[in-house]
């Protein structure tokens, strides 16, 4: 029976397509078919700061039921901070009692003589990743469409941005240069294996980049990269190993290209996964989509998850159906692993079905 | 149900299929008549597919039961791949299908009662028996205004509130206050986003809420969790919730509502039919002692506890070795984790191993180190959860001490991470340190999720449940001894002396210790007699320093007859190089890797 692993994608050129979506209920400003750009514009929102009761009939000195006829704003209706909302007029006009709104906003609700007022901030939500706008959904946000190469993270501060991807260090495992740090990296998104001195950190922040991947970071770095203005993914692992081959060979190669970093929290609900895209133009033919849900196969290109090899990477040779006892005794299915790196001794090794993830 | 009800039972010839959608797996068990009685005969197991980028149970079952079909050639689903019920002419399919779930994000849940220490202790208890995560609660002694209530409710965004005050014909304006709160929220979410509203309250004013909230909110109806002060009646209530979580389940979790009509609605919560299971087993032992379930799994933990035939049903959502492999491990100091592990581990190291453990959350150990870091893994899950579930449990069942585990007679270990374990007696150990149960305990392994299954049959089939249940389906870890002394002593002082006779009068007798474990071998399928002789000041459950009257009748079991004399609570040696020489001697003894 086929077993489905976890798909990580290193992919080269593919059709992508992401979701915008606001958080909470809003209006969607462009239409299917429309090119956004990372800036644009593609959904707004109001977002609720916090809400205020007031009674107002209490205030107007007058019954609930009678209201109406002293409001001036109904229920749904933007309101100003200090805007009167309501007015009664006594003693032929001598005596006047407005009740004003307490925060810019919008009235919420009014029943039994009360009014809840919301206090709102605009919330924009921008395209990000520039493309084709091919479906909207009304009140919610769109999806977006483009041609590029995609590489997935595992870890990602909730930070976003747009700029031009720079790589720094001369292999895959090459910590962060110290010497390679100048004003020249002033607005773009730097990529390099991993940092080892944090200091670092502060001198990118300095230099004012616009994101950071890193094939590693070590576990006691996250709260430093969480803390970060700008987005942050990691792309293999949570000590000194930098990045993959895979993964750092799809760096260089676009290394100077536009690329949006999407350093979403991971989900494995959802799906959600850091990642960055890295703009390419579109062959003549669209390219497929990334490849997703797919069954261990001989052949398929996979990363090691667990174990001895882990984050190595390899190809599939064979597939046991039959569970095999590990070195700590636990019994489990494996594959026959044909390692890419070839460089040690082992050029093979045998991997539980579970501690595979395939690399698309 | 009763065994004597069970046993009552027309007896059916059927085939029946349970499956259980997990986090991490999906298990397909069937049980089937063997030689006269339902037998758990085969359990094909697959990845779960109910989490991206599938999100749907159905793939996941498909294969799980493509390898019940390679185990035992029985073909289940039909050419479109529908199951196939009943079994047909070629003696395919099943008569009878029932199904568990645990799989999917927690659910987001708001708390609404009248006061903390009563409706709203319920509330949280009805909470705490599910797959939901309390994101705020409120109630009269709420310091927030009206206003700051709704704003909480509204940023919470909850998929439930669970509406809970007033014993039936008690208070009412009060509570009314509350929904008032809570429906003013409710209106002001967009209509997508409006939680389902449970109300377990006064039953007087059922009417009243359902007009207030209509159109505001799902209204869901249960039964009041507090009918009289000092009266809780949270069993049925649980149930309600079950049903409720099950249907908002199946909103995000494609396949499911299909299985459920297969199941004629006997699809329950995992953790509400493993709760079933262990009060069906308290009511059917009679015990005042306690009979208790601790199933860890890649997203929660679920602790079952009967005590007198009343249920303690509690779900750790954000504790396991999975998905929530990280949270367990940040929710307590680094090193309550590396103190279970034989070897020296960082601080780094730890967070590493939680963090990686969380993003690969369905990877297994391959080595002996990695596989002693799972298992502190789940100690650390298993220890936690049992905290939460023991600020439910009654003060007044018997026990040595409050501050230690009351006496449970039987000890239920699951959860793929125990179930997979190389070798029972590292799933017993694990058992040991993390629960810690005092005198003689019971310890049995539910290695293929059979717990669950088999409470969700039991309102199918109830003699199938039990005939199931009393075979083979658990298997036997051992009888686990506590040797407790009542003064500190020096490692390595004689505690006391226990014997083994076996049923063909071999006597075995080993001298227990300050700080060690001995195991007295009793293969399955044998029994013996257990003889106890504490030293004074030494309690091995039956009071300091007394033996039991009689010698105590043991079935055989994978271990055997487990004498901890580590003391109760367990306590580490202080030293780093004792520490390491003593979880290694722990681990050879009874895991022997």
């Amino acid at each position: 029976m086929p077993y489905l692993p976890s798909t990580s994608h290193v992919t080269l050129l593919a059709t992508l397509r992401r979701e915008r979506m606001l958080p909470i209920h809003g209006e969607v400003v462009v239409r299917p078919g429309q090119r956004v750009d990372s800036s644009d514009i593609v959904a707004r929102a109001e977002k609720l700061e916090h809400y205020q009761l007031v009674d107002i009939a209490r205030l107007l000195d007058v019954s609930g039921e009678y209201l109406d006829r002293y409001l001036l704003k109904q229920e749904g209706d933007e309101v100003k901070k200090g805007e009167p909302v309501a007015r009664r007029k006594a003693m032929f006009g001598l005596v006047d009692r407005p009740v004003t709104s307490p925060v810019n906003g919008r009235l919420a609700l009014l029943s039994e003589g009360k009014a809840l007022f919301a206090a709102l901030s605009p919330l924009e939500l921008r395209a990000g990743l520039p493309g084709e706008v091919t479906d909207v959904v009304p009140g919610r946000g769109v999806t977006i469409e483009t041609t590029g190469a995609l590489l997935e993270g595992i870890w990602g501060n909730g930070q976003e941005s747009f700029s031009v991807l720079r790589l720094l260090g001369t292999m895959p495992g090459a910590a962060l240069p110290a010497a390679g740090l100048d004003l020249s990296l002033r607005g773009a998104i730097v990529a390099a294996g991993w940092v080892d001195e944090t200091s670092l950190f502060k001198s990118l922040q300095e230099i004012g980049v616009r994101g950071l991947i890193l094939g590693s970071a070590p576990a006691e770095q996250l709260p430093l990269l969480q803390a970060l203005p700008f987005p942050v993914m990691v792309v293999e692992g949570f000590h000194a190993q930098g990045f993959s081959e895979p993964a750092y060979n799809l760096l260089a190669g676009n290394s100077g290209r536009e690329a949006w970093l999407n350093a979403q929290l991971i989900n494995r609900f959802t799906g959600a996964r850091p990642e960055v895209i890295i703009l390419l133009p579109p062959p003549s033919t669209p390219p497929p989509s990334p490849p997703e849900g797919n069954a261990l196969a001989e052949g398929k290109r996979v990363r090691i998850l667990r174990g001895p090899d882990r984050g190595r990477v390899g190809n599939i040779l064979s597939l046991s159906e039959r569970a095999v006892m590990l070195p700590n005794g636990v019994r489990a299915p494996v594959a026959i692993i044909v390692l890419e790196d070839g460089k040690a001794a082992r050029t093979t090794v045998t991997v539980p079905f579970a501690n595979l993830e395939l690399l698309e | 149900m009763s065994a004597t009800a069970a046993a009552a039972q027309p007896y059916r010839a059927e085939t029946i299929l349970a499956a259980d959608f997990g986090a991490a797996n999906t298990r397909a068990l069937l049980l089937d008549v063997v030689e006269g009685e339902f037998r758990l005969v085969a359990v094909g197991e697959a990845p779960s597919t109910c989490a991206a980028p599938f999100h749907d149970a159905s793939e996941g079952l498909r294969h799980a039961l493509g390898r019940l079909q390679a185990i035992t050639g029985r073909v289940m689903l039909d050419s479109t791949a529908q199951l196939i019920m009943p079994v047909n002419s070629e003696g395919q399919g099943c008569d009878t299908f029932v199904a568990t779930f645990s799989a999917g994000a927690p659910l987001r849940a708001v708390l609404v009662g009248l006061l903390p220490e009563a409706s709203l202790r319920n509330a949280r208890r009805l909470a705490e028996s599910s797959y939901l995560n309390v994101v705020d609660t409120l109630s009269l002694i709420d310091r927030r205004k009206q206003d700051q209530q709704i704003e909480a409710i509204v940023k919470a965004q909850p998929d439930v509130v669970i509406l809970t005050g007033g014993t039936d014909g008690g208070a009412q304006s009060a509570l009314l206050k509350l929904v008032e709160t809570v429906g003013v929220a409710s209106f002001l979410l967009p209509d997508d986003r409006r939680p389902a509203v449970f109300y377990a309250g006064n039953q007087a004013l059922q009417g009243r809420i359902g007009e207030m909230l209509s159109g505001l909110a799902n209204f869901h109806l249960g039964p009041n969790v507090l009918p009289e002060l000092n009266h809780s009646n949270l069993e049925s209530g649980r149930s309600a919730l079950g049903e409720l979580v099950k249907t908002l389940r199946a909103r995000r979790i494609g396949g499911l509502a299909d299985f459920d009509h297969y199941a004629a609605g006997r699809m329950y919560p995992t953790a509400l039919a493993e709760g079933r299971m262990i009060h069906f087993l308290s009511r059917m032992l009679n015990t005042p002692r306690g009979i208790l379930s601790v199933n860890v799994g890649s997203a929660s933990t679920t602790v079952a506890a009967a005590f007198g035939g009343e249920l303690y049903l509690t779900v750790a959502s954000d504790l396991g070795v999975g998905l929530s492999a990280w949270t367990t491990i940040a929710s307590q100091p680094w090193t309550e984790f590396a103190r279970w592990v034989p070897h020296t581990l960082t601080e780094a190291e730890v967070r590493e191993f939680g963090l990686w453990r969380a993003v690969h959350p369905f990877t297994i150990p391959v080595e002996v180190e990695d596989l002693q870091r799972e298992l502190a893994l789940a100690r650390l899950a298993l220890a936690g959860a049992l905290r939460r579930a023991r600020t439910q449990w009654p003060t007044n069942v018997p026990g040595l001490h409050h501050s230690l585990m009351p006496y449970c007679d039987v000890l239920i270990g699951g959860g793929a991470v125990l179930g997979c374990a190389p070798g029972p007696g590292a799933a017993a150990l694990v058992l040991l340190d993390a629960v810690q149960p005092i005198g003689v305990t019971d310890l049995m392994l539910d290695r293929h999720h059979a717990l669950a299954a088999l409470g969700a049959l039991a309102s199918a089939n109830a003699l199938a449940s039990v005939q199931v249940l009393e075979s083979d389906a658990l298997l036997r870890l051992g009888v686990a001894v506590s040797w407790v002394s009542q003064t500190p002593l020096p490692a390595g002082t004689p505690l006391g002396t226990a014997t083994l006779v076996d049923a063909n009068q071999k006597s075995s007798t080993v001298e227990v210790r300050v700080g060690e474990l001995e195991v007295l071998p009793l293969p399955l399928g044998q029994t013996g007699k257990l003889t106890l002789k504490p030293r004074p000041g030494v309690d091995v459950g039956a009071g300091p320093g007394r033996a039991r009257a009689r010698p105590i009748e043991v079935d055989g079991s994978m271990v055997g007859v487990i004498l901890d004399g580590r003391g109760r609570p367990l306590s580490l040696p202080a030293t780093e190089a004792q520490r390491l020489e003593a979880t290694q001697r722990w681990w050879w003894k009874l895991a022997g890797l």
